[in-house]
């Protein structure tokens, strides 16, 4: 009998006397298919996924729909779910002493064997130690002895392991969909005591996407370089090849409460052809991957059915890129009994969105339309390698207004390499442009209805993109940019939202930094950061503080331009796109913003 | 059109009291879409499926009396009809009777007049009539007079126990010439644990058991009421 501990249920009851949102807690949700702990195996692992933000917005997050799917779907391996306690849930625990428990089974954290945390974006590297501290689970993995469980994360994060060296057994770069069961039936060997942790962890970093950061030794010169790494062999990211070989999720858990997206997730293409140069995805998920329209439009009615749900998304880094497209939509919505289905379409490009599409689309209930021009001028679009030219953009918007929209959000990012005053003011017109446009061609009676959210993003300098070396903007600067914005459009149906700088300027930090990060990231949470991804909650000043501690300057990593023949923290990852082109690419676009000077 | 109106009812208890009113409906809704019994949806811009809940209660407290109205556009059997969304709800929620809506009715939000509950008190030795009096204090206390329908003090029958079983009957809404006030559970609540307090004796359970439809005097359940319907 393996020893598991877990919450009572009682307990669960008083826990959640005067919590706010109590449905985050209690599991029994449609689609749940973890094991009976009681009937678990001797061989069997038990692997905790866990999502260091709040249930809502880990919930739709379609990486642990599947690997949750793949885990419990294998005969002797059971995967339970953790979210991030919010902060009045936290609190009642601290208070109660009452360690971290698994929403399913309530198991505690330390009586699983792995636990897995979904690293989906810097700001959350925070939560993640404030998770493993809630679970009574030491932070920097070499504290921890070997019946403690291991850690490890995944994610677009994970692309750059250095910051989260600290605290990780090990990390998985890349698909997890293949790497999870050959992980899991090597953690079967060791804790059945066939091998030891060290011949464990040696056996998976053998395999594509397993990165184990013992295994690695980052040497600093003292003028606080990074001079070397040691060994020089770099961990090749795990590539599933055929996105058709892994079934979609059609039995996913259905949130009782409801999460950011609700709603039936289906991803469609993987990658992105396009190349926009600051785009870390674009670079790390290559190639593109596509799933066959057919086998898409039979599994989309499939989980639509099993679901309930009345709205299904198709996900991709550019959906409008797909090009089956048109064919899919008509597919689902003609073969699904659900008449008001309505689709959303998230990352549409402004070139490749179609008559037909805003056609098949407009039938069901309307959802709100999101477009990216990410820059106001075509100079900057240029640098920026985002192909397409202001009548693309006005046509577009032209199009969906004449089908009926009356919404419309616009992504815009400033502080991009070589942007200037004049380029920020293109957004403010373009903005308008935009705006006038829809509203001329609207149907009249709808024009009262028009509004428009537009969303300013601080450009982050991102590893494995050609602007890595990049640096980024200043928090100053980068203000005045945005009240360019603010002072020259003042139409009352336009929303201008931005991200606050500062928290971009940690996000850059955190992406781009090296394993002594691990430790500011550590005395950061322990100066009480937490949910650093939340604006109310975000607070720069236990990072500030730990900087200092620690003696490392923020700017280091985020005010200079990188010597293109610099060691990067992140070489020892192969992303499968090769340097050597990147740094052509960065080099042209220097010759390019030069030239202009 | 072939469509009916049905009226169903539900618990809800243990985990899934924590959910609100509006996750409940959520559930329900992909559970009859699940069943694939076709719902009519409201018209306009953003078309909502028809189902009308009765009066919400607070997070946290335990239902017998969850009553729905839900249009379907199949001519659908009331016993299938629950048997079948019974089925997509696996055991969550658990509808104990569904029956048709004759034509003509009015829906259950409208309908309802009085939600009663059943409270728990426990640490009970004084004699009855002074926890009477208590319990009048407890209702002057917050001014709930007027929002209360009737209340009733029960002991259990057991005799050696030290529970006490309280029934109040709240007003859902303002009812025509009779100047009252809608009841708010959370108000009696705390006022009725502050004055428990100071005789060491605490709240063991809350309860909603059933709503009334007021009708020539009497109380009917929003069952009873559609039998009564000419």
């Amino acid at each position: 009998m393996r020893d598991i501990k877990s919450l009572e249920y009682e307990k669960l009851e008083k826990l959640l006397r005067g919590i706010e949102k109590p449905g985050r807690y209690i599991d029994n949700e449609i689609g749940t298919s973890s094991k009976d702990p009681g009937k678990l195996k001797p061989d069997s692992v038990i692997v905790a996924l866990a999502f260091p933000d709040i249930y809502e917005v880990g919930m739709p997050n379609i990486g642990l729909q599947i690997l949750y799917d793949i885990i419990n779907r294998h005969p002797s391996f059971s995967a339970e779910r953790f979210f991030a306690p919010w902060t009045d849930m936290e609190q009642q625990l601290r208070e109660t002493g009452t360690r971290l428990f698994s929403l399913e089974n309530r198991i505690f954290m330390e009586s699983f064997d792995l636990i897995g945390f979904s690293l989906q974006h810097e700001l959350l590297f925070s939560n993640t130690l404030n998770m493993l501290d809630l679970g009574g689970i030491r932070l920097v993995s070499e504290e921890r002895s070997v019946d403690t469980p291991l850690i490890c994360a995944g994610g677009p994060a994970t692309v750059n392991p250095a910051p989260m060296s600290r605290f990780m057994d090990f990390m998985v770069i890349g698909d997890g969909e293949e790497v999870i069961i050959p992980v899991l039936e090597n953690l079967a060997r060791f804790r059945t005591g066939t091998i030891d942790k060290d011949s464990f962890l040696r056996q998976i970093s053998t395999m594509d996407g397993i990165y184990v950061p013992a295994y690695h030794k980052y040497i600093y010169s003292d003028g606080g370089k990074l001079e070397k790494i040691e060994p020089g062999n770099k961990t090749k990211k795990a590539v599933l090849s055929d996105l058709d070989d892994i079934h979609i999720v059609t039995r996913p858990i259905i949130p009782n409460i409801k999460p950011v997206h609700d709603r039936f997730a289906v991803e469609i293409m993987r990658g992105c052809g396009r190349g926009c140069r600051f785009c870390q995805a674009g670079f790390t998920n290559r190639p593109v991957r596509s799933r066959s329209a057919d086998r898409l439009i039979e599994q989309s009615i499939e989980g639509l059915e099993n679901t309930g749900y009345d709205e299904i998304s198709f996900l991709s880094l550019s959906t409008s890129d797909y090009r089956d497209l048109e064919r899919l939509i008509r597919g689902v919505s003609e073969k699904t009994e659900e008449e008001r289905l309505s689709i959303s379409l998230p990352s549409m490009r402004l070139d490749s969105f179609t008559m037909g599409i805003a056609e098949l689309v407009q039938q069901g209930r309307k959802t709100g339309l999101t477009f990216a021009p990410e820059a106001g001028s075509q100079r900057m679009r240029d640098i920026i390698n985002k192909n397409i030219t202001e009548n693309d953009i006005l046509d577009c918007i032209e199009l969906a207004f004449r089908k009926g929209w009356e919404k419309i959000k616009l992504y815009f990012m400033i502080g991009f390499p070589g942007e200037t005053g004049e380029d920020v003011l293109e957004i403010a017109a373009l903005i308008k442009k935009v705006a006038t446009r829809a509203r001329n061609v609207m149907p009249r009676d709808k024009v009262k209805r028009f509004n428009m959210n537009v969303s300013i993003n601080v450009f982050n300098p991102k590893p494995f993109t050609p602007f890595q070396w990049s640096s980024q903007e200043g928090v100053g600067s980068l203000k005045k940019k945005f009240k360019l914005i603010l002072d020259n459009v003042h139409q009352r149906y336009i929303k201008i939202s931005w991200s606050d700088p500062e928290k971009s300027r940690l996000e850059c930090t955190l992406s781009r930094g090296d394993t002594r990060i691990g430790k500011v990231i550590e005395d950061a949470w322990k100066n009480g950061a937490k949910f650093d991804n939340w604006a109310d909650l975000f607070d720069a000043s236990p990072w500030i503080d730990s900087f200092h501690k620690n003696d490392i300057k923020i700017g280091y990593y985020t005010d200079r331009e990188y010597n293109t023949d610099e060691i990067l923290p992140w070489d020892v990852v192969d992303i499968g796109v090769n340097k050597e082109s990147l740094l052509s690419v960065y080099r042209r676009v220097r010759k390019v913003i030069k030239d202009k000077a | 059109m072939v469509g009916k109106r049905i009226r169903f009812k539900f618990s809800k208890i243990g985990v899934f009291r924590y959910l609100s009113h509006l996750d409940i409906i959520n559930i329900i809704a992909r559970a009859i879409r699940r069943a694939k019994i076709k719902l009519e949806y409201s018209k306009g811009f953003n078309p909502k499926p028809k189902i009308i809940f009765g009066p919400p209660i607070p997070l946290g407290i335990n239902s017998f009396a969850e009553y729905a109205d839900v249009n379907v556009s199949d001519d659908i059997d009331t016993k299938k009809f629950q048997f079948w969304l019974n089925n997509q709800l696996e055991g969550r929620i658990t509808i104990s009777n569904a029956i048709e809506i004759p034509d003509g009715m009015k829906n259950l939000m409208s309908q309802v007049d009085i939600v009663e509950y059943l409270i728990e008190i426990e640490g009970y030795t004084c004699r009855e009539d002074s926890i009477k009096e208590l319990i009048q204090q407890a209702v002057k206390g917050i001014d709930t007079e007027k929002s209360i329908y009737d209340i009733k003090l029960l002991k259990r029958e057991c005799e050696y126990s030290n529970i006490l079983l309280l029934k109040v009957y709240g007003y859902t809404k303002t009812l025509r010439g009779r100047a009252n006030r809608v009841f708010k559970l959370k108000d009696f609540l705390e006022s009725l644990k502050n004055i428990l307090t100071t005789k060491n004796m605490v709240i063991k359970s809350v309860l909603k058991n059933e709503l009334y439809i007021l009708k020539e005097g009497k109380k009917l359940t929003p069952f009873e009421v559609l039998q009564s319907f000419v």
